[in-house]
């Protein structure tokens, strides 16, 4: 387990002092996909870096495995970060060396023999599935390539805990999933915690147990991903969830359209609910559906729905207490009731 | 008019010669000591490594200060040191002691650029790892900076050659010398001709030595 109590990161610079962090405390349980989310500025990466303490707090306290790291130096510190892996937006590869020299560099550097480095890389080749290309160097990788030589040498001292720094950040939509899988995977095999910082939504959505969002260097909100996504609770998350996920009506059609409109918001277990069909049939009301979607966060469905319902005005009436409560959440976009 | 007994081709291969004394011992000094101060400045003003404000000052002005003296005036200053070292003022072993001095602080410059051009993620990388900062130095600090070291390297040599040819001024000897004696001083076009074109086939070779091995080495 990993629990950051009260974690503030000053900078001081010419004349002001900057405050990159100022008091979080987050509990992360092992095992975990941990997600912070936030801005660029918001100062989660700073946060992340003071886990394996490349980023010395100017407060507070960080335990890992019970035990207060803040003040390690030398060679535990050394031996602290070879159970912290580490992965990078831009990869950090060092370009003179091999795929295999530079999974190698951190074993060696560690004092493991060349037999145990040669059987270690063989086998983080093929957990990341790159067995061809040993050989290789760097810069004839693709970026999805060179994240998974990341991800190799991450965990080549048999890392319990990775750190992920915008990991998907410089790569585009199909290569982004394909890593999200692949530390998902790591994290289900080899039960590594996993702490995820990005700023994109559709990462946190596709691997994330937990969020904690961040703003300004402080945690707003925290809680489990799929909490977050239906009940946001402070301003600064439910903006965030808005812009990315733009889910609009036109304003035309709101105008153009008679009848009632009305959104309807489902999760979990009502989202699979035959609720619609017994909307007509309960309530002799006709209704079409204009914009719909649902979506899945780890596996549990969220969807939203725009309907124009028409029909006399006490059926829609009766027809909205209805959904109100055997769905989430409704809103009426247009009453179209005299 | 040129003597009868001065011939050309030998006074040309023992000016090479000289040349070359002059030149690879002091490069050789340039790479090893130049090159670890040139390390020095670079891990002193690092945050991953040694930082240390104050030691990185003083190295750093020490290596302005032989910098900002101009080559020719460096080597009037040096010859009490060069007679404390070499027991003599005259000579390419004497002019080595100058050359040597500031072929060092002129190389510990570009190093030390060399090694700051290595990406600060590469190096955060390797210290996140938990690697000795030994480790990283050597496996992975002076690799990344190999192809930049080897054109610092070309270009110190290239401009030593120059240097060495000053150096002909306190008769230092080498191509430079018989340049200025017999080209110059006694209106021998043939003399400074050729050995100013000698001076550009050596500089050219230097520099495409020096560019296929930095291109050898680059991975990126």
């Amino acid at each position: 387990m990993i629990e950051l109590k009260n974690i503030s990161v000053t900078f001081k610079q010419k004349k002001c002092e900057f405050h990159a962090v100022s008091n979080v405390s987050l509990q992360i349980k092992s095992g975990e996909i941990f997600g912070i989310i936030g801005s660029s500025g918001a100062g989660k990466s700073t946060l992340l870096r003071t886990i394996n303490l490349l980023e010395k707090p100017t407060s507070g306290e960080i335990i890992v495995d019970n035990k207060n790291i803040v003040n390690y130096k030398g060679k535990e510190l050394r031996e602290l970060r070879r159970g912290i892996g580490m992965i990078f937006q831009m990869f950090n590869l060092v370009e003179s060396k091999t795929v295999y020299e530079n999974i190698a560099f951190s074993l060696k550097a560690a004092g493991k023999t060349k037999d145990e480095i040669y059987t270690r890389v063989n086998e983080l080749l093929q957990v990341v599935g790159l067995m061809d290309k040993a050989k290789s160097y760097p810069s004839k990788l693709s970026g999805g390539q060179k994240q998974r030589v990341g991800i190799a040498r991450a965990l080549a001292n048999n890392a319990q805990i990775l750190l992920c720094d915008e990991p998907t950040s410089a790569l585009d939509i199909e290569t982004t999933a394909a890593i999200l899988k692949l530390l998902r995977d790591i994290n289900e095999k080899y039960g590594i915690t996993i702490i995820i910082i990005t700023h994109e939504l559709e990462v946190i959505k596709a691997i994330c147990n937990k969020v904690a969002v961040m703003n300004k260097g402080k945690v707003v909100e925290e809680g489990l991903v799929y909490d977050l996504f239906t009940k946001p609770k402070h301003e600064f998350t439910k903006q965030l969830l808005e812009h990315s996920s733009k889910f609009e009506l036109p304003k035309e059609l709101i105008k153009s359209l008679k009848g009632t409109i009305v959104k309807i918001k489902y999760i979990g277990e009502s989202a699979t609910d035959p609720v619609l069909s017994k909307l007509s049939t309960k309530y002799n009301v006709t209704f079409n559906i204009l914009h719909g979607k649902i979506e899945y966060i780890r596996d549990l469905p969220v969807g939203i729905l725009y309907l124009n319902i028409t029909g006399s005005d006490e059926s829609i009436m009766e027809a909205i207490n209805y959904l109100k409560i055997s769905t989430f959440s409704v809103e009426v976009i247009n009453y179209g009731i005299k | 008019m040129v003597s009868n007994n001065f011939d050309l081709l030998q006074e040309l291969v023992l000016a090479l010669k000289e040349t070359f004394l002059m030149v690879s011992v002091s490069l050789i000094g340039a790479i090893i000591i130049g090159g670890l101060l040139g390390l020095f400045l670079f891990l002193t003003s690092n945050n991953l490594f040694l930082k240390n404000r104050v030691l990185n000052e003083i190295s750093g002005v020490t290596i302005n200060i032989i910098r900002s003296i101009p080559f020719i005036i460096l080597l009037v200053l040096l010859i009490p040191l060069s007679k404390a070292i070499v027991h003599t003022t005259i000579g390419p072993s004497a002019v080595i002691v100058p050359l040597l001095v500031s072929a060092i602080a002129f190389y510990a410059r570009l190093s030390e650029v060399s090694f700051r051009n290595v990406s600060k993620g590469v190096l955060e990388s390797a210290v996140a790892s938990g690697a000795k900062a030994i480790d990283i130095i050597i496996g992975i600090l002076i690799p990344e900076a190999l192809p930049q070291l080897i054109n610092g390297i070309t270009i110190t040599a290239i401009a030593l050659i120059g240097y060495s040819a000053m150096a002909g001024t306190v008769g230092g000897g080498g191509i430079g010398n018989l340049a200025i004696q017999y080209g110059y001083e006694r209106y021998n076009t043939t003399v400074m001709v050729t050995c100013v074109v000698v001076l550009i086939v050596i500089v050219q070779a230097l520099q495409l030595v020096g560019d296929f091995s930095s291109k050898r080495v680059n991975k990126k």
